[in-house]
């Protein structure tokens, strides 16, 4: 396990996270989540609590999964039709790990998604929390999503970002 | 539009489908519905000191709350008596003065005009005394819950909530120290469909098996997940599943428009040591019996007409905002239980989250479906029903009525008192 993290490898690792969302792999996609992997999408600038204060997704595994068997579901409202949504991820940054064998980063999103005849855009800042899989291959302890508008008035939300 | 031919779109047992979608009507809304009645402001905790304020809309109108040097609260208009503009642009704050950022007139916390740049142009006449921040004419609390009314007569708050002030009771009661407090931040969210279809899907028991029929099954992973509906699934409407305990939980409907339905069968799971520890501070302060009492209301929701909702027991309330007639925009506050251990506001959070985050699973498709209503009922006129129920109504002990979870009482009371206050009445006192 080599110390410092290859730039480009977590550059890949979040091209294909964000891929496998845009395809609707959400198994594959859950898959690349730590056993006790956490998805975080705050309801406020600057949260660091979300247990006591209410988050926008806060999904440990078990809710994680939860929401992957509803978005399989054939009579989910909220999704018929079925939206589309491509991610662009850039202003990749990683910082100094914290531990060995952690690699901590840092990267901007930009999603647009087509649901239900309407288009959204969201944008966001994201901060990841990786732990070394393999030779060049990650699991996410934490996914952290700041949504830019994270005060606004927001519609339903179904797809993880 | 006249009154008249609006009290013509309402029927003991239908509803016409213009009333969710003519602006015409919406204007009429605010005028003789939201201008009318007495609308939540803020709660007593989020403006603790001197000066706090938090900004709120009443009937459409920005209001900021702020509280006095004597410890009251003034509901003020949130607009420079010099040239309209909004005087604070704050969410919440502090501020002992409030200066218009367009031309620099200034108020103090009690709306007085305490400063006026270039003041030497205006002529003899000009009398800063009259130009205040105009307050909102009403305003009254009950048990740290703040309400405004921006009518200058009418019945008083607690002749408003008549038997609904148990609403608010029933929060209150089950904090060990007898208070609450917003705590925990607040969920945003806003949908295409007019107000009305949010304020009977929080009285619908009749709705959670289909429209939420794929988180339910979510939460139950061995549910069968078909698209086609076969004669099984018919029959099980037809019969309604799980009538038994809808006719359990009830609905109760009360004069005013107001109504709660019963709990759900939901295990709301609590460490032992946490629940222990809490039932002992109840019990400390109310004793046994009270405690007792106060922990046997078993309500879902409950609404304060017309655009309140508590989740009592789960420290939530949702406050409704009509933007116009097919957009309406939802605050979800929740409460800290002064005095209960920490895994109860721990709960409360994670109860929030799953019911009305913007991402929750059960809240999602109910948005979807109202804008599918809204549009539906825009292109295709027509009427709608809320006869479920209809003449089996009993009364109930405290002047309301009372019928089984899915029955549509709710509902028809809240068109009731619809009615009567765009006819330009006010309904009746419980």
């Amino acid at each position: 396990m080599s110390a410092a993290p290859d730039p480009a490898a977590v550059a890949a690792f979040l091209y294909r996270e964000a891929r496998l969302l845009d395809e609707r792999r959400f198994e594959e996609w859950r898959d690349l989540f730590a056993a006790d992997g956490v998805y975080w999408v705050p309801a406020r600038a600057g949260q660091t609590d979300p247990l006591h204060e209410v988050s926008i997704f806060y999904d440990d595994p078990a809710m994680m999964a939860a929401r992957i068997r509803r978005l399989r579901h054939p009579r989910i409202h909220a999704e018929t039709p079925e939206s589309r949504a491509v991610r662009s991820v850039s202003n990749i940054e990683l910082l100094p790990p914290a531990e060995a064998g952690l690699v901590e980063a840092r990267s901007v999103l930009a999603m647009t998604e087509f649901r239900a005849g309407r288009q959204t855009a969201y944008h966001g800042r994201v901060a990841w929390r990786l732990v070394t899989a393999a030779e060049g291959d990650f699991r996410i302890r934490l996914k952290r999503v700041d949504l830019v508008n994270v005060e606004g008035m927001h519609q339903g939300m179904t797809v993880p970002f | 539009m006249e009154p008249r031919e609006i009290s013509e779109l309402v029927r003991d047992d239908r509803v016409h489908s213009r009333v969710y979608t003519d602006p015409a009507i919406f204007a009429w809304e605010r005028e003789r519905l939201f201008a009318r009645v007495w609308l939540y402001l803020c709660h007593d905790s989020q403006i603790r000191a001197a000066g706090d304020f938090v900004r709120a809309t009443l009937a459409g109108v920005p209001v900021l709350a702020v509280r006095q040097q004597d410890g009251s609260i003034k509901a003020l208009i949130n607009r420079c008596a010099h040239r309209g503009a909004e005087v604070c642009q704050h969410e919440s704050g502090r501020l002992l003065r409030f200066r218009c950022p367009y031309h620099g007139w200034t108020y103090a916390a009690d709306g007085r005009l305490v400063g006026v740049p270039m003041r030497a142009g205006y002529g003899t006449d000009f009398d800063p005394a009259k130009l205040s921040l105009q307050p909102v004419p009403r305003l009254d609390s009950y048990r740290g819950f703040v309400f405004a009314s921006l009518a200058a007569d009418g019945p008083g708050l607690r002749d408003y909530l008549g038997p609904m002030a148990s609403a608010i009771d029933d929060m209150v009661d089950r904090a060990p120290d007898g208070e609450v407090e917003v705590a925990g931040g607040l969920h945003r969210h806003a949908f295409h469909g007019n107000w009305k279809l949010q304020m009977e899907n929080l009285q619908d028991y009749a709705h959670p098996a289909f429209a939420h029929e794929s988180s339910n099954a979510a939460a139950r992973p061995h549910d069968r997940d078909r698209v086609e509906l076969d004669e099984d699934d018919i029959m099980a409407a037809n019969r309604g599943a799980d009538m038994a305990w809808m006719e359990k939980a009830g609905v109760v409907a009360y004069p005013g428009g107001h109504s709660y339905i019963g709990a759900l069968p939901l295990e709301q799971p609590m460490p032992e040591a946490a629940e222990r520890d809490y039932l002992r501070a109840l019990t400390a302060r109310h004793g046994e019996a009270r405690a007792g009492e106060i922990l046997a209301v078993q309500r879902h929701v409950a609404i304060v007409y017309p655009t309140l909702a508590f989740q009592s027991a789960l420290q939530q309330i949702k406050v409704i905002v009509p933007v116009s007639v097919d957009y309406t925009e939802v605050y979800v506050y929740c409460f800290r239980l002064k005095g209960a251990p920490p895994e109860y506001h721990r709960a409360a959070v994670t109860f929030v989250n799953a019911a009305n985050s913007p991402a929750s699973l059960i809240l999602t498709d109910d948005l979807a479906i109202y804008d599918r209503a809204q549009q539906a009922m825009t292109r295709a006129p027509g009427w709608l029903r809320f006869g479920c129920g209809l003449g089996r109504d009993v009364p109930d002990n405290h002047g309301g009525m009372q019928g089984p979870g899915y029955s549509e009482l709710a509902m028809r009371n809240q068109f009731a008192t619809w009615r009567t206050y765009l006819a330009g009445g006010i309904p009746r006192a419980a």
